[in-house]
């Protein structure tokens, strides 16, 4: 049986695509400080590599936060962000893994990008907000292009997704990605028998969100179909407005209040979408969840921690 | 008196920043793998500069070749200066150094920009063949940001184009074009040889500074400039590679042909520092060497040093094939 190891396989991502892969017949041993292995220092990771023998290393770790954390944090950030890429990849290459899975954030995009395609990945710089956490994902795929020119045999992908939601996300409302967030506020509202909801902005900004099952098993696609080092973009290419989740949810909650957009507030780029073109021509493949039911799932998912949460007390 | 450590202080680089640094009064101290340090393993450096307790850490060190040599060994490249980088910086913060300075060389600039303004810095994907030479130095500088919001970390980061002068690397593999072109002629004078060829078209267009005025300009702007964007040193003038060629033939009194092997790559084919912001920071001040002066006097080293060169070259690549 193949066996895969997955860095950061306890996230929110990381969980989803250990399960996708298992599903494919793979053993899946996730590593993280958890367990023991300390990425960071040298030559740990590469010792754990070496011990389970691996055909594929998946890096989902990630040091980071909601905007308030990264804003007082960038240093510890970018250091263990630089850190854990540099020895995973040093690791890859020792032990002789064949394939490294680079998987980034949109907002490794420059900061001013409206529509993400790959060839503009480098026109411009990254958004200060997100800089300690996403140029390290930039320097991996710098690093695994170097190992490529050597010539040192192991293959590298670097698939970049866009904000995803569904079940198992964060929970605590700091950390938890804008639309489980908003599934919170909502549901607050409800069970407080408020009628009023608070929005930042005016509603109006799109942003592409991708279901997260349907993000693991692109990853899994990749992983099995697309050769190149240059990097991949996954996701719907299809953007939806905040006042169009706000709507969705509140439908799906069968909540009766209102909703104030608070438009004093910045609203940020006014749409943000990917170009998947590559992606369906190299995939032969899009997102099957549609948005609508992706969210009902995450808030069947939701309402269920919240009871269980209720129940334990 | 201020204390300076310079990091790579053995290099052609390191070597004259740290004269110039003592020009100007400073106590030096210089840190390289010469002197027993390898910069790449935190505890050995951070253990020296507590010892040292310098005001300012000036990081010239570098692993670094030509684009032949980025070519031929891109992993050790990368991670030798990655990781370089990365231990200076957070050794210069844990041992409480006011001022880190870090030198960058021009080509993180994107390879298809013409005229290098500090703005455009990121506005663009490097050349591939310098790539794994700058990315690390582009890395360090967002390491030095980060530092700056968290922990109040001050450093400047300056920007030099390509540098020529006395105690260049004129090892075949790993010196810059403007070394090799002289090592080539002057040797083929020498043997009597009457062709030489020239890797590229000769028509890559490239900035040259004079190593003592980039020293100059360095130590300058340590003392002057505290803001954490990067400053560009240079000259803001270029030269074709042919037109160079030519400058040093004459300075060799070589009466040879070139011959351009085209299958060679250029490299980016024009780079040019933009000098405007140089000029309002550092006083109107600028490079004062002339081209034809600094090969003149760079050849005159070579001359001089040609038979100990060679012999460190041989041993060099030597030890690089075990």
């Amino acid at each position: 049986m193949e066996k895969i190891v997955i860095l950061g396989g306890n996230g929110f991502l990381g969980t989803h695509v250990s399960r996708a892969f298992t599903g494919r017949g793979y053993e899946v041993h996730v590593c993280s400080r958890s367990n023991g292995v300390d990425a960071r220092k040298d030559g740990a990771l590469a010792a754990f590599l070496e011990k389970v023998n691996p055909a594929i290393l998946i890096n989902c770790a990630q040091h980071g936060g909601g905007i308030s954390y990264n804003a007082e944090h960038p240093l510890d950030i970018y250091e263990d962000n630089l850190m854990i890429g540099f020895q995973a990849i040093r690791a890859v290459a020792q032990a002789g893994v064949k394939l490294f899975v680079n998987i980034m954030g949109n907002t490794t995009y420059p900061g001013v990008a409206n529509i993400y395609r790959e060839s503009e990945w480098w026109n411009g710089p990254l958004h200060p907000s997100v800089m300690a956490t996403e140029l390290p994902r930039k320097a991996q795929w710098v690093h695994s292009w170097a190992y490529r020119q050597q010539g040192c045999g192991f293959r590298s992908i670097h698939l970049v997704l866009p904000n995803m939601f569904g079940p198992g996300d964060h929970l605590d409302p700091s950390q938890s990605h804008a639309l489980t967030a908003l599934i919170r506020k909502i549901w607050e509202a409800k069970r407080s028998g408020s009628k009023r909801v608070e929005i930042w902005g005016s509603g109006k900004p799109i942003r592409e969100w991708l279901y997260v099952e349907d993000a693991a098993e692109g990853i899994v696609r990749a992983a099995g179909e697309f050769e190149g080092i240059e990097i991949l973009n996954l996701g719907s290419g299809q953007g939806c407005s905040v006042r169009e989740l706000a709507e969705t949810i509140r439908e799906l909650l069968d909540w009766p209040g209102e909703f104030f957009y608070d438009t004093a507030r910045p609203d940020g780029a006014l749409c943000k979408i990917f170009d998947v073109s590559k992606m369906k021509a190299a995939l032969d493949w899009t997102p099957p969840t549609e948005l609508r039911d992706g969210i009902r799932k995450t808030i069947d998912w939701f309402v269920g921690t919240q009871h269980a949460t209720a129940a334990a007390h | 008196m201020t204390r300076v450590v310079v990091l790579g202080g053995s290099g052609f680089l390191g070597t004259t920043v740290a004269s110039a640094f003592k020009r100007r009064g400073f106590q030096v101290d210089v840190c390289s793998r010469r002197t027993g340090i390898d910069a790449r393993q935190e505890q050995p450096l951070l253990a020296y500069l507590r010892r040292t307790n310098p005001d300012i850490l000036v990081h010239c060190a570098a692993h670094v070749g030509g684009i032949a040599y980025n070519a031929k060994c891109p992993v050790a490249v990368y991670e030798d200066n990655l990781l370089i980088g990365f231990t200076a910086l957070r050794a210069a913060r844990h041992a409480n150094i006011k001022k880190f300075v870090n030198i960058i060389p021009n080509c993180t600039y994107p390879g298809k920009m013409d005229l290098y303004t500090e703005l455009g810095w990121w506005d663009g994907p490097m050349h591939p063949t310098v790539l794994t030479y700058g990315m690390p130095r582009k890395a360090l500088w967002v390491h030095a940001w980060a530092s700056q919001q968290e922990s109040g970390q001050q450093s400047i980061h300056l920007v030099l184009p390509n540098l020529y002068g006395p105690g260049d690397h004129f090892d075949i593999i790993r010196s810059h074009a403007l070394g090799a072109l002289i090592r080539k002629i002057v040797d083929a004078k020498q043997a009597g040889i009457d062709e030489v060829e020239i890797w590229g078209t000769g028509n890559a267009i490239r900035e040259w500074m004079y190593v003592e005025d980039a020293a100059d300009g360095i130590a300058l702007a340590t003392e002057c400039y505290n803001d954490i964007e990067i400053l560009n040193l240079g000259c803001g003038r270029g030269c074709t590679i042919r037109d160079l060629a030519e400058m040093v033939r004459e300075g060799a009194d070589w009466q040879g042909r070139f011959v351009f092997n085209t299958d060679k790559p250029d490299g980016a084919p024009r780079k040019i520092i933009d000098t405007r912001k140089m000029a309002a920071t550092l006083g109107g001040w600028s490079p004062r060497t002339d081209l034809r002066a600094g090969i003149a006097r760079t050849i005159d080293w070579y001359v001089k040093h040609r038979e100990a060169i060679v012999d460190e070259a041989t041993m060099t690549s030597t030890a690089a094939a075990r």
